[in-house]
């Protein structure tokens, strides 16, 4: 049976777990590459905060190649952890696997490896780096989904009134929308920002009553 | 407004921070609003507006006119209200605390103080002189009583 992707990407946790075991190669390339999009810089971010004298882009790169890998996904639903933190704590087995991989190689002995406890630093470079990753992936996805409709124009009034705070009155009419309408167009593109990230929470055990309050908690992490 | 930037966050973190308020909306805490709203980069021009329209340490419109404003149908701080009004509004309420503390020492308010000290944080570096001790008094405060 086919597996669509749907523009709301990333799909849920339900639908990766699909992809991952049957899907065609297209679909497994492009789920990968999503999720990459959303974990990649977070997962490097987290790893430079050790300062291991290692290649952690090569560490990351090799764990995103996995990141597919219906045994490392499977691993993952039996340890009912958010897929964050279990990719988390996988990067940082790797990299220690590899700095004794490295100590072995110098003839050192491979006793402690106690710098590389983490830090309240690694975990804040990554939650920042997640929350940033999170919102721009799921604002990529709204984009290219209101292209595809036609109403990329819908995008661009979101950001002047939302961001920009721009009455309706001043940026709606330069784009052809009427100002009656621009309300019902803001929450349009509001409403697919969310399901694009609906897809990403529900993987992170994000329950649909809690998404509110998860939004304020990603909020947090770009904050002082 | 260097005060309210974090180290080690850019201008993308502020427009990711800026993309999560627009989803929350109004159901923000106005705190959280206000942190975000001061990393923009018209941030300052606006409270220096906002300070042009306030009555200057001594100058002749009391702090009770002030106070009565706040207080009425279309007071500064109101939980319906855009963010953006909010925001406004809550800068215009400090620069009232700093007013009162500047010119009577003392001024009662249930406002926490970490709502009022990043917006007084923020207006410190670009206020006149006299407006300068009662807005660290603002922000040594705990509670502001």
């Amino acid at each position: 049976m086919p597996l669509p992707i749907s523009d709301s990407f990333p799909p849920s946790a339900r639908s990766w777990l699909a992809v991952a075991r049957d899907g065609s190669l297209e679909q497994r390339r492009e789920l990968a590459g999503s999720l990459t999009a959303v974990y990649r810089e977070p997962l490097l971010r987290y790893l430079q905060a050790f300062g291991a004298r290692l290649d952690v882009e090569d560490v990351v790169q090799d764990l995103c190649a996995r990141i597919l890998d219906p045994a490392f996904l499977d691993g993952w639903q039996r340890s009912e952890r958010p897929f964050r933190l279990w990719l988390r704590t996988a990067a940082r087995f790797e990299l220690m696997n590899r700095i004794r991989a490295e100590r072995r190689r110098a003839g050192a002995a491979d006793d402690s490896l106690a710098e590389l406890v983490e830090s309240d630093n690694a975990q804040a470079a990554f939650d920042r780096a997640y929350a940033g990753s999170l919102i721009r992936a799921a604002s990529d996805a709204a984009q290219r989904a209101l292209d595809a409709q036609g109403r990329a124009h819908e995008w661009t009034l979101f950001i002047e009134h939302s961001l920009n705070g721009k009455p309706y009155a001043e940026c709606a009419p330069p784009l052809g929308i009427p100002v009656d309408a621009a309300r019902h167009a803001t929450a349009r593109v509001r409403g697919l920002v969310l399901d694009a990230l609906r897809g990403v929470l529900s993987a992170e055990q994000v329950a649909e009553a809690d998404v509110e309050r998860e939004l304020v908690a990603l909020l947090s992490y770009l904050q002082p | 407004m260097s005060a309210v930037v974090p180290d080690g966050a850019g201008p993308d973190d502020a427009r990711c921070a800026a993309l999560y308020a627009a989803l929350l909306g109004a159901r923000l805490p106005t705190d959280v609003l206000i942190r975000q709203w001061m990393a923009r980069s018209d941030a300052a021009s606006l409270v220096d507006g906002i300070l042009q329209r306030l009555p200057q340490p001594g100058g002749l419109e009391s702090i009770e006119s002030i106070d009565a404003e706040r207080h009425g149908s279309d007071g500064p701080v109101r939980a319906e209200w855009p963010p953006s009004l909010r925001v406004v509004g809550t800068v215009r309420y400090v620069a009232m605390v700093a007013l009162a503390l500047h010119e009577h020492g003392v001024w009662r308010s249930s406002r926490p103080a970490s709502e009022l000290a990043p917006v007084a944080a923020a207006m410190l570096p670009i206020v006149p002189d006299p407006w300068r001790a009662p807005l660290q008094a603002v922000l040594a405060r705990a509670q502001v009583v």
